[in-house]
Formats: C-alpha cells, sequence, structure tokens
C-alpha cells in the first residue's frame, strides 16, 4: 500500500479478499480502519498524557524460552511476530519499539483483548449499581430466553462459565464458528439465506448444553451476550461508554476504534500501542482498589483447569481479563488472537503491551517465548 | 440512488429549480423511524452498504452523520493538544427572518427545516454566536462534508506554493509522469487549482455508460464490482480522460482535477493525504475531534468527514491563521470573465480560486467550501464572520438552496455585525 497511488499488486483491501493473507495480515492489522467500517472511541478534549522513554536496555536482554532455547531480544520479537511492544515500569516508560507496519501513531487490531473493555465497564456498572451479577441473562435480554443463556448469571457470563452448544472446527464451513464469524461481519462474503444476518441474531440461536457455573469454556458469544446487556441496560453504545468511562481518563493520545458487524453493533477493536499501554496503567492505577483486587485475585483455578489449556497451566479468568497465578502476585491479561497483548502485574507495578501479527491466530502458540519474555522485563524493570 | 451521484453534483448545473415545489413543503419530511438504535438494531431500521440502503431517502440524513459506521475511511489526527474552547454567546439569529431570494419571507426554523439542515453554527470575531443541530446530527458526530474536501486540498497547495516546495506554473506531468498522455498533458497546477482544465468528462447519470459512473465506482463510491475493462482506481481513471479544448479560459468544475491535486500533492511530499492535512490544518486549528476520509479501492483519500465545530474551527484559521498572502489569494478570487462562461444561475459574478469558491461583493469577497446536498463552510473577513453549515437534501445540488441559504448568511451578517454588505 505504499507509493501514491500504490502499484496494483501491492493492494490490499476487503474486495480483493486478501486482507487476511499472509504476509497482507500483517499491513491490515495496523490499517483496519482502512479496510472496514468503524466506530471512534472518542479521547475527550483533554490533551493526551506525556509518555518519555527512558530505556532501561530490555533490547539487551536474553530469553530463556519454555522449551530451552536461549533467545536474544530481537531473535525473540522477530520469531513471535511483534509489531509493537511498550513497557510502563511505575508509571515510567522503559522501552517502546515497532516493527513492520506498526508505528507510534498507528492503530493495531487488538482482536479479543477488546472484550476485557467490557469485562472492566461491566465491574464499574455492578459497582455503581447499574447492574447486579447474580441477575439471570433473560432479566436484561428477554430475547434470549430459550437460548444458552435462559439460566446464565451475568457473573457466569462475565467468567465465562457458560456451557453451550458451540461446534468450533475451522475447516468445516458448516461449523457453527463460521455462522458467527460471518453473523459478527468478520468473514468476508455473503451470508447464506436463513443464517443469522448479525450477531444478535446469532446468539438467538445458540443452545444450552449441560450445566453453567462449574467449567470455563472460551466461548466468545458470551462477550457478545455481555455486550448487549450493558448496552441495553444503559442505552448507550458501547463506544460512548468505553469512551466515557475509560478513554477519556487514561490521557489517551488517539481514538481508539471498533469494527462493526452487519448490524452495526461493536465487535473488536484497535488502538494504538501507547494508548494500550495508558489503558494497562488506568487498569493498575486508576480503577477502584475493589475491581482491581477483584480482577486481580482471579477466579476458580479448578473450573479453569478443566478447559486443559496446556500453555496456562494454573491460570483462571475473571470477568473477560486471563488470570496468571504467581506465588508473588497475579497478573491480569487481556489477550487478543496473532499475539495481542496487555500484561498488568501490580505487584511489580509492571504494564506491557504487545501487538503481534502472527501467521497463526491462536495466541497460546507464543506463549512459550513471549510469558518468559514478560518475565525477563519483570526482572530487569524490578532488579533496578 | 448511491453515494456515488452526490460527489459530482456539488457543481451548480446551469438548469432552475423544480417550479412546483415549494422550499418549505420540500424540507418536511418527516421521518418517524429511529434508524440504527436500539441495542439490537430491530431488522428494519438497519442501514448498510450490503442493503444498499444508506443512500436512500430518508437514510442518507443518518449516512451522513455516520460515514464512518458504513464504509472504510482513514482518521485525519487532531494532535495530542487539548482544542479551542468556543463558548456560546448567543447573539439570536433564531429570532431573524429570511427574505428568499423569490420574495418569500421565512422565520429562521423554517429556513432550516426547508433545506434540510443538520447543523448550524457561527462565529463572530472569533466568538461562537450560534449553534444548532437538527435531524441525527450533534456536537460530537462527523458529518460528510463531500466536495468540501477540495478545499482543504486548495489551502495545502497554496501553502506548498508559499513554501516552495510546489510550483504553480509546472505542467501537471512535471510531477505526475504519468499523466502527459491524458488530459493534463499541459495543464499548470495553477489550472487545476483553478478548474480551467478543459477535459472530456460525459456527465450523465442516466446513462450508466457515461464517464461520471466510471469515476463514481473507481473513487469507490458506488457499491457493486468495478467492469474488469474499467479503471479500478482514481488515478487509473484519470489516465483514461482526454483533453477536450484549451485550458486556462473557461471554469469547468470536474472533480478529476481535484485527484490530479491531490496526487500531486502526496507525490511531491511522500505523505498521505490525510497526514498533510493532519499536520498543516487540523492539529492547528485546536479541533475536537479527528476527521476522516473515505478511500477508493486502492486505498487514496476522497472525501472527508468531521463534525461542525471542527469545521468552525477550521474556518476561523482560515480567516485568521493562514498566511495573509494567502487569504489575499483566496479572497482576491480567480476571473469573474472565465466563471462566467460556466453560466451558472446561482452564482452570478462569483469566482474560483485554489478549491475556493468566491463570491464577490462590495464590502469584500467572502470564500467558500461547498459540498452536495448542502454542505458550506463560508468565510467572509471583510465581517469578521465564519459560517458552518451541514445538510442532507434530498437532491444533491447545492443551488437548489442558494435560494434560501444565501439570503440567510446576509441576514447573519447584518446580525451580527453593522458594516454593509
Amino acid at each position: 500500500m505504499a507509493g501514491f497511488p500504490p502499484e496494483v499488486d501491492a493492494i490490499i483491501s476487503v474486495e480483493r479478499g486478501n486482507h487476511y493473507a499472509w504476509p497482507q495480515l500483517q499491513w491490515t492489522f495496523s490499517n483496519v480502519q482502512q479496510l472496514v467500517p468503524s466506530k471512534a472511541i472518542w479521547r475527550g478534549p483533554e490533551a493526551a498524557s506525556t509518555l518519555e522513554l527512558k530505556s532501561e536496555g530490555l533490547d539487551r536482554v536474553y530469553i530463556e524460552t519454555q522449551d530451552g532455547r536461549r533467545l536474544s531480544w530481537q531473535q525473540a520479537n522477530a520469531s513471535t511476530q511483534t509489531d509493537g511492544l511498550a513497557v510502563l515500569h511505575k508509571g515510567k516508560l522503559i522501552h517502546e519499539e515497532y516493527f513492520g507496519h506498526c508505528h507510534e501513531h498507528s492503530s493495531h487490531l487488538i482482536m479479543s483483548c477488546a472484550k476485557s473493555y467490557a469485562g472492566l465497564l461491566a465491574e464499574m456498572l455492578i459497582e455503581n449499581g447499574t447492574l447486579n451479577e447474580k441477575t439471570l441473562i433473560p432479566e436484561y435480554l428477554p430475547e434470549l430466553s430459550h437460548t444458552a443463556w435462559q439460566d446464565a448469571s451475568l457473573r457466569q457470563v462475565l467468567d465465562m462459565l457458560i456451557n453451550m452448544e458451540f461446534h468450533e472446527d475451522y475447516l468445516d464451513p458448516a461449523s457453527d464458528v463460521w455462522k458467527f464469524l460471518r453473523a459478527g461481519g468478520m468473514a468476508p462474503g455473503n451470508i447464506p439465506q436463513g443464517d443469522p444476518k448479525h450477531l444478535f441474531e446469532y446468539l438467538l440461536t445458540v443452545n444450552k448444553q449441560g450445566e453453567h457455573g462449574e467449567a470455563f469454556s472460551y466461548r466468545e458469544p458470551n462477550i457478545n451476550v455481555l455486550t448487549f446487556v450493558i448496552q441495553r441496560v444503559t442505552q448507550r453504545d458501547l463506544k460512548d461508554l468505553v469512551s466515557e468511562y475509560i478513554w477519556q481518563h487514561m490521557g489517551a493520545e488517539h481514538d481508539g476504534s471498533y469494527m462493526l458487524d452487519p448490524a452495526g453493533m461493536c465487535t473488536t477493536a484497535s488502538c494504538t500501542l501507547r494508548d494500550f499501554l495508558r489503558l494497562g496503567e488506568f487498569v493498575r492505577t486508576g480503577v477502584s482498589d475493589n475491581i482491581l483486587q477483584r480482577l486481580v485475585s482471579g477466579g476458580s483455578t479448578a473450573h479453569f483447569s478443566k478447559a486443559a489449556i496446556p500453555a496456562m497451566q494454573g491460570w483462571s479468568y475473571k470477568s473477560q481479563w486471563w488470570v496468571r497465578h504467581t506465588p508473588n502476585g497475579n497478573a491480569i491479561l487481556a489477550r487478543g488472537a496473532h499475539g495481542q497483548i496487555l500484561y498488568i502485574d501490580p505487584t511489580n507495578e509492571l504494564v506491557i503491551a504487545r501487538f503481534a501479527s502472527s501467521k497463526l491466530s491462536p495466541g497460546y502458540l507464543n506463549d512459550s517465548v513471549v510469558m518468559p519474555m514478560f518475565d525477563a522485563i519483570t526482572k530487569q524493570a524490578t532488579n533496578r | 440512488m448511491l453515494l456515488g451521484s452526490a460527489l459530482l453534483p456539488n457543481q451548480p448545473m446551469a438548469q432552475t429549480p423544480p417550479k412546483n415545489v415549494s422550499p418549505v413543503l420540500a424540507g418536511l419530511n418527516e421521518d418517524n423511524k429511529n434508524w440504527m438504535q436500539g441495542f439490537p438494531r430491530s431488522a428494519d431500521n438497519i442501514i448498510s452498504v450490503k442493503l444498499g440502503n444508506h443512500y436512500q431517502w430518508p437514510q442518507l440524513r443518518w449516512t451522513f452523520c455516520n460515514i464512518q459506521q458504513l464504509v472504510p475511511t482513514k482518521s485525519i489526527w487532531r494532535g495530542n493538544g487539548a482544542p479551542a474552547t468556543l463558548p456560546l454567546k448567543s447573539k439570536n439569529l433564531e429570532s431573524l427572518n429570511i427574505v428568499t431570494n423569490t420574495g418569500t419571507t421565512l422565520n429562521w426554523q423554517q429556513a432550516c427545516v426547508s433545506t434540510d439542515t443538520d447543523a448550524i453554527a457561527v462565529m463572530h470575531k472569533g466568538k461562537l454566536v450560534h449553534e444548532q443541530y437538527f435531524n441525527h446530527c450533534n456536537e460530537s458526530s462527523g458529518h460528510l462534508i463531500m466536495s468540501c474536501a477540495k478545499s482543504f486540498a486548495g489551502l495545502l497547495a497554496e501553502i506548498f506554493i508559499s513554501k516552495e516546495i510546489l510550483n504553480e506554473n509546472a505542467l501537471v506531468p512535471d510531477y505526475l509522469p504519468e499523466l502527459k498522455n491524458s488530459a493534463w498533458q499541459y495543464a499548470s497546477v495553477r489550472q487545476v487549482m483553478d478548474m480551467l482544465v478543459g477535459m472530456e468528462f460525459h456527465e450523465d447519470y442516466l446513462n450508466p455508460r457515461s464517464d461520471v459512473w466510471k469515476y463514481l465506482r473507481a473513487g469507490g463510491m458506488v457499491p457493486g464490482d468495478i467492469p474488469t475493462t474499467d479503471p479500478q482506481n482514481l488515478f487509473e481513471y484519470l489516465l483514461t480522460v482526454n483533453k477536450q479544448a484549451v485550458h486556462g479560459e473557461k471554469f469547468a468544475y470536474r472533480e478529476p482535477n481535484i485527484n490530479v491535486l491531490t496526487y500531486i500533492l502526496q507525490r511531491i511530499t511522500q505523505k498521505d493525504l490525510k497526514d498533510l492535512v493532519s499536520e498543516y490544518i487540523w492539529q492547528e486549528i485546536g479541533a475536537e475531534h479527528d476527521a476522516t476520509y473515505m478511500v477508493d479501492p486502492s486505498g487514496s483519500c476522497t472525501t472527508a468527514a468531521c463534525t461542525l465545530r471542527d469545521f468552525l474551527r477550521f474556518g476561523e484559521f482560515m480567516r485568521t491563521s493562514v498566511d495573509k498572502n494567502i487569504l489575499t489569494r483566496l479572497t482576491s478570487g480567480g476571473s469573474q470573465q472565465h466563471f462566467s462562461k460556466a453560466k451558472l444561475p446561482a452564482m452570478q459574478g462569483w469566482s474560483y480560486k485554489s478549491q475556493w469558491w468566491v463570491r464577490h461583493k462590495p464590502s469584500g469577497n467572502a470564500i467558500q467550501a461547498r459540498g452536495a446536498h448542502g454542505q458550506f463552510l463560508y468565510v467572509d473577513p471583510a465581517h469578521d464572520l465564519v459560517i458552518a453549515r451541514f445538510g442532507s437534501a434530498k437532491l444533491p445540488p447545492n443551488y437548489l438552496n442558494d435560494s434560501v441559504l444565501i439570503p440567510m448568511f446576509d441576514a447573519i451578517a447584518k446580525q451580527v455585525s453593522a458594516k454593509q454588505l
């Protein structure tokens, strides 16, 4: 996409169907607003907070991966397709680095990290009495009274403890996951006749499968249920709520933006690396102690272990945040496909924001490098 | 109708408005539907490009206030500072009566409603004296400004000429060699800026083979696939345009000139237009919101959207903060003789300079950015006045409402300033 105009064979677009092909998706992830409809999350009328870099030499750190390799900083970044990495320690910016198509002012897709906006909002709305975590979903969304959520509590949705039928096979075009992605506007092409036309219609088709509240099960439709509950109760668009409760309070430099489903509802989001970092710092220092405490304490590790996720043994999940339990104090993470991570470690007063555009989508594929990298950063930052 | 057909007809074509339609009645189209409201929306209030209803009436009124939700865009960053404050000190403009050019007297509300006003704000001597929203528009909605975006490009060109990055006497192929066998082969940058280029451009909206449809499809302004033999993007379209008659003798409003100009600006700076507008304009005006550009199929910026207050700030920036030489050049205007050859009844005695329309009047000229369906930025230095106005009229050509709006602007000038027109 460089040049005025770009060369014909260098054009990336949804129409051409090449925006999600490799390596074009590396450009796509830093330029999604140019490819699809979006909504801005206004940063408000204030000036941005300053973030001056005082490097602490993280680029000299070596990383011992979980499979026993020793990687230089550059090797670790390159091998995990890092697009951007920034670190705040005690509120000071100690590292900021960009690769590929990403730079200080480019907004990067954060994929499912956007669920953690919704989780945080829900916690705030529970705290101010707008939402009740014990309420059953159909009390907020009566349309869902014959679905998987008919007897699910808001808390169970927040913690992904819902037992639903959700066939997730990316190789099977008839799989639920493709219906879901098409209804979310996340898969190009026309929606087949008879299939749900947008996310809310999709939710109406999801059936229950066994009991709720017993096992962690990461199912994206829970995120949509949560965002519809929030919007229905407040009668406000998610982008306005995120702006008012979060984006306007963290000293953001740029508006964030949401992608949309075919009915115009917010789905996933993008933002700049520096603003992602500010969001982490806001969670660490700007939300109420009760909310931070609840998130950091985490959910049930017993429920979580039933999902049998090898890369996350001993972890849990709380209010749409992943929780990494460690003896010195837990860290909470927003995680999104293709390598998006916001890592908040209150004990070490540390926030790490990371963007990536790895070829394969599952975020955990690079955990064997990225988690030791975060630990090396922690060690380097706190030893000083 | 499709969104595309809106871009061009900003050109006030030499024809008269339908006689039997009272402008007052024409504006009173009731639209009680809650378009795009509710969580989720109901099936019949969704507006989208895929449904093909975003440019239908009355849906286009929502579309004009929410374009970023419908199509790919690029943000024009407002910078990292705080916006300029705009405290309102009302001057009771809503008490005004407007005598239209056809002799009807309208009160303020009638004048606004009959012309499908979405928003209007007025600044006098840098103070906000009026701010009002209608329909789907509010303080924070980015509204399509349609062809007003060309005036961003015209200002940038003037700035680059002042900085000697751009030579107005250079020929277009000096900057864009690809265009040496096109209409712009012997056209100067100045002729492009002033719309004095003679080109073949068949503009018949009723003929699907007309140039204008090829152009709109290449600009990404018309949904649907582009025939494989047609230009696939704006630059490819420019390569197909042939010369017709001589340049430099006659004003002819032709949108492709705007694209030529924006490619020149980007080629010489090697920066994207959205970054140039951010750096030279949006970061300088004290903007409250990022503005956005729409894009063609190759990702090149086309038209834009911004909030009313930021549009007003842009006008105030023009009035008070651009280089005095540039402002003088714009307000002095172009050749009225060249302009008169276009035979635009609603603009007799006007001219055109550097992608700004110029209204010549005794107390000093006013410059205007104008965009289809009623977008106006009116900058009148003689009266220390800036008016920003958004509309979503059913029909695109602006001249249809000039008989109400220009008298309305004059009534505003009279109310806020003792000076004669």
